[in-house]
């Protein structure tokens, strides 16, 4: 899966992603856009963010016990989820 | 998936059981001289006892060490069609022929020490053919493991064009001198056809055959150590990082304790009885530090493989 549009929100989502989980990011939302929301990683659109989030939550609890860092990701996912005029002023 | 894994993990530690089989029959059965027995001051089965104990704590190795590749093995089957899986997977392949040449070197050893253990010149020929298996699989390991760290460092495509450390090539040319001289020094120099040395063949054929291959080696896998650990360090995502981290310090210690025992062994000749003194204590002690190396590096490997498969 290579979306490559730079706004697109599944390239946004593994920018994110690839600050916690580096070279495995891609795979790790491919997967967990296929697994969980059963649609295709490139259809991902910002109304599936917040299931996805949830999503995330769960699963990276069961990579790593530092809720810290988990709950920075989260937050940094989080952003994604606001208009962007309301990213702009925080 | 999940199933294949655990298959893989306890098909290595079968095989290992195995081995050790083989190796506690080989102490039980082959023969021991009157003078080794004669070493202790025992009779033959407390000296076969003696030899099984002072073994015990490097068969443990040999355990963790086929749970540690097999737990890589497991990571590299999860990665995939990833563009990282090919290092990863060299990375698996010299890592398991480093975890088989423990067993597999020590039954070859108990095996050509007790095929003639009256017959002097056979010892001879035995103590040849012994350090030369002791070099074989190291090298090829080391030379698979260095191919793989490369191929990590490229297909992560970080430290492009980055130099190495002038610290680390004068470490080893120290390091390599020491060891020339250490080696050389025990030769009798005044021919170079003398085999008057501790590996007991011409000098020359000792400098070609021996002393350059392990040196070869030994730079390889110490380039590895270095490749990985500024991968480690440069490579982006706080928990991949971490588990990276684990995998590479994994790596150093086993590498390191292969170097470090491949140097004493060399500098050391063996003995067909066991010695038990301070040297058999720093062999243990290194051998235990690649024991740990290994289940660091099934720690890296499990936490890396965590990340691809949920």
């Amino acid at each position: 899966m290579n979306s490559k549009t730079p706004a697109s929100v599944y390239s946004q989502v593994v920018k994110v992603t690839h600050t916690y989980l580096g070279p495995a990011a891609e795979r790790f939302i491919d997967r967990q856009v296929e697994n969980h929301l059963h649609k295709s990683p490139s259809k991902l659109t910002r109304s599936d963010l917040a299931a996805l989030i949830d999503w995330i939550r769960v699963i990276v609890s069961l990579i790593t016990e530092d809720t810290e860092i988990v709950e920075e990701y989260i937050s940094e996912l989080n952003k994604l989820t606001l208009p962007k005029s309301r990213k702009s002023e925080k | 998936m999940k199933k294949f894994t655990a298959n893989s993990s306890s098909g290595a530690i079968i095989i290992c059981i195995l081995l050790a089989a083989i190796f506690i029959s080989e102490q039980l059965l082959l023969p021991v001289s009157a003078a080794d027995t004669g070493y202790f001051g025992t009779s033959m089965s407390a000296y076969r006892l003696i030899s099984i104990m002072v073994n015990l704590p490097l068969v443990m190795v040999w355990f963790v060490a086929f749970w540690g590749y097999s737990r890589l093995k497991a990571f590299v089957e999860q990665l995939g069609d990833a563009p990282e899986a090919n290092g990863y997977q060299k990375l698996s392949t010299g890592l398991t022929w480093l975890a088989w040449s423990l067993p597999l070197l020590a039954i070859i050893n108990r095996f050509l020490a007790g095929l003639d253990t009256h017959n002097l010149n056979s010892r001879h020929t035995m103590t040849i053919i012994s350090n030369y298996f002791n070099l074989l699989m190291p090298l090829v390991a080391f030379i698979i493991i260095f191919v793989a760290t490369k191929s990590l460092v490229k297909s992560h495509k970080l430290l492009k064009g980055e130099a190495r450390s002038s610290l680390l090539m004068s470490v080893f040319l120290l390091f390599g001198a020491i060891y020339c001289y250490l080696v050389l020094k025990t030769a009798d120099l005044s021919s170079f056809s003398s085999s008057n040395n501790i590996y007991g063949i011409p000098v020359w054929l000792m400098i070609i055959t021996l002393i350059i291959p392990y040196l070869y080696g030994w730079f390889l896998g110490l380039l590895a150590v270095y490749d990985l650990s500024l991968l480690s360090r440069s490579v982006p995502g706080m928990l991949y990082k971490q588990a990276l981290w684990y995998l590479t310090s994994g790596l150093s210690a086993v590498i390191l304790s292969f170097i470090a025992i491949q140097y004493l062994a060399a500098l050391w000749p063996l003995k067909a009885h066991i010695v038990v003194d301070y040297r058999l204590i720093i062999i243990i002690l290194f051998r235990i530090i690649g024991g740990l190396g290994f289940i660091f590096l099934a720690v890296g490997a499990n936490k890396l493989k965590r990340i691809e498969e949920v």
